[in-house]
């Protein structure tokens, strides 16, 4: 099932402000394309769904927890995701524009040979087509880009350019553990 | 400032190349670090190197629309890349090795690589076809990977990201495709003794985490790595005789339909200017009030915190 995905970015036992802002923005376009909103969560431990998280308005979290992805490796998350994008097809995966947040955008759009849009601060929809719209040239100019060819479309999303998801809806909390084995 | 120490659990599976021939002794692949009498050789050190259009002037937009105007527009080495050409030179003085400077682009990216040379690179190559332009960044990384395959490598530097359009993405992918370890946006670069890994400090939002990668790996940098150095009378001089070998996609084993622009996974569909900058406002009312205002706005309206 195709869907939208937003990779979680955790500090303590909470999602990171960037990561409310990217549902934010996954809620946005998932209601106009109506499709599933997903909340991935990669981490390890009894702590695993961040408090924060499970109600703000995703209709599904996908927990990933194991041991290797405690702390964030890309060689780890990308396995890791790799295995979920195969089972279940999103057909966008949207990442806060953080250091690590671009390192594994970058490496899995590398690794999925896929359309990469980094440091998109508008989405906006025309003709059935989503448009991304980014700051080039060291913000002197803007440009609007869409995608195209395979799925899913990885963008990562500007800090501070999105409504922050409030909350709205329980999400629907459904654990998926991941062995070694499968990775 | 965290500093965390991860090693990376890669074992590099390169595909089974014919390698380059070191010396006297059989032809292994050069992912082959089990070769004893490899470890006796320099390094091959590549580096990757875009020419930009200088983003220090005021950029105008062409008349489609959708990409800049390219008239009378002064070009530069990307910042970043500049950073990789100084490391890889860093390198080679403490270990010795061959530095070969790699650019993608039309005739004139050319320049750029001898500039290079001028820095103090030894080889410098040309990755010049028309079938190229437009390429999107997946497809510039694969060009990129059948040149590093031909040329061999040991350690692949570049920045981090281009100052144009910026995907950030050339690097990670090359890694990816290569299956090499890929550590980004990174602050210091430290090679062992035995030329077998190198620990580099990436950085985080909260600081600094140090990786450990097995070599062969690649490196993007990131700004304030090192200070790039200015070139000599007699390196400009030796530059200017340097030949620059060109590779076209025939000689890469490219197909001309799996890069360039109608293979592109992204298309720009326009271009804009930033809206002008607001004039200031003034807040009124005594101190309390106004702070509470100003974080208000800051956070509204400015949407800075």
């Amino acid at each position: 099932m195709a869907g939208i995905w937003i990779i979680a970015e955790r500090k303590a036992n909470a999602v990171t402000e960037g990561t409310l802002e990217a549902i934010g923005a996954g809620r946005v376009v998932s209601g106009k394309l109506k499709m599933e909103l997903a909340t991935v969560i990669l981490g390890n431990g009894q702590d695993s769904l961040p408090a924060n998280c499970s109600d703000a308005g995703a209709d599904n979290i996908y927990l990933l927890d194991n041991p290797l992805l405690l702390q964030y490796t890309s060689d780890a998350y990308i396995a890791a995701l790799q295995y979920l994008i195969k089972l279940h097809s999103p057909a966008l995966i949207l990442i806060p524009s953080t250091c690590n947040g671009r390192d594994l955008a970058s490496k899995l759009a590398g690794r999925l040979k896929t359309a990469y849009i980094s440091d998109v601060s508008q989405i906006e929809f025309a003709d059935n087509e989503i448009i991304f719209h980014r700051p080039i040239y060291g913000g002197r100019l803007l440009s609007e880009v869409t995608c195209r060819g395979e799925k899913p479309w990885i963008i990562t999303l500007r800090p501070r350019a999105f409504e922050k998801a409030g909350a709205v809806k329980k999400g629907a909390r459904i654990g998926l553990r991941l062995h070694i084995s499968q990775m | 400032l965290t500093v965390r120490k991860i090693t990376i659990a890669f074992a590099p599976l390169g595909p089974s190349l014919p390698g380059k021939a070191y010396g006297e002794h059989p032809v292994h692949s050069p992912f082959d670090r089990t070769c004893i009498h490899c470890y006796t050789f320099p390094m091959n050190i590549l580096v990757f190197i875009k020419q930009v259009p200088d983003t220090a002037i005021g950029l105008k937009i062409n008349a489609e629309g959708i990409d800049i105007a390219y008239q009378d527009i002064p070009w530069v080495i990307n910042p970043y890349d500049e950073y990789a050409v100084e490391e890889a030179l860093l390198i080679k003085e403490k270990f010795g090795g061959n530095v070969t400077v790699v650019s993608m682009g039309p005739d004139k990216a050319a320049e750029i690589i001898r500039s290079s040379l001028a820095m103090g690179a030894d080889e410098g190559v040309h990755l010049n076809d028309a079938a190229f332009e437009g390429s999107d960044a997946y497809s510039t990384a694969l060009i990129l990977s059948r040149a590093a395959r031909l040329l061999g490598y040991d350690i692949i530097l570049c920045g981090k990201n281009a100052v144009d359009n910026g995907w950030g993405e050339v690097g990670a992918a090359q890694a990816e495709i290569l299956n090499i370890p890929c550590v980004s946006s990174i602050l210091k670069l430290d090679i062992s003794e035995d030329k077998k890994y190198a620990i580099a400090s990436r950085e985080i939002d909260e600081g600094l985490e140090m990786i450990q990668a097995p070599l062969p790996a690649l490196f993007t940098l990131q700004q304030g790595i090192n200070k790039p150095r200015y070139a000599s009378l007699p390196g400009i001089m030796r530059a200017k005789k340097k030949k620059i070998k060109v590779f076209d996609a025939g000689a890469l084993n490219i197909q001309p339909q799996d890069v360039g622009r109608n293979a592109s996974r992204i298309s720009i569909k326009g271009l804009a200017y930033p809206p002008a900058r607001k004039k200031g406002k003034l807040l009124q009312g005594d101190s309390q009030t106004e702070v509470k205002e100003l974080i208000a706005l800051l956070r509204k309206e400015a949407k800075v915190i």
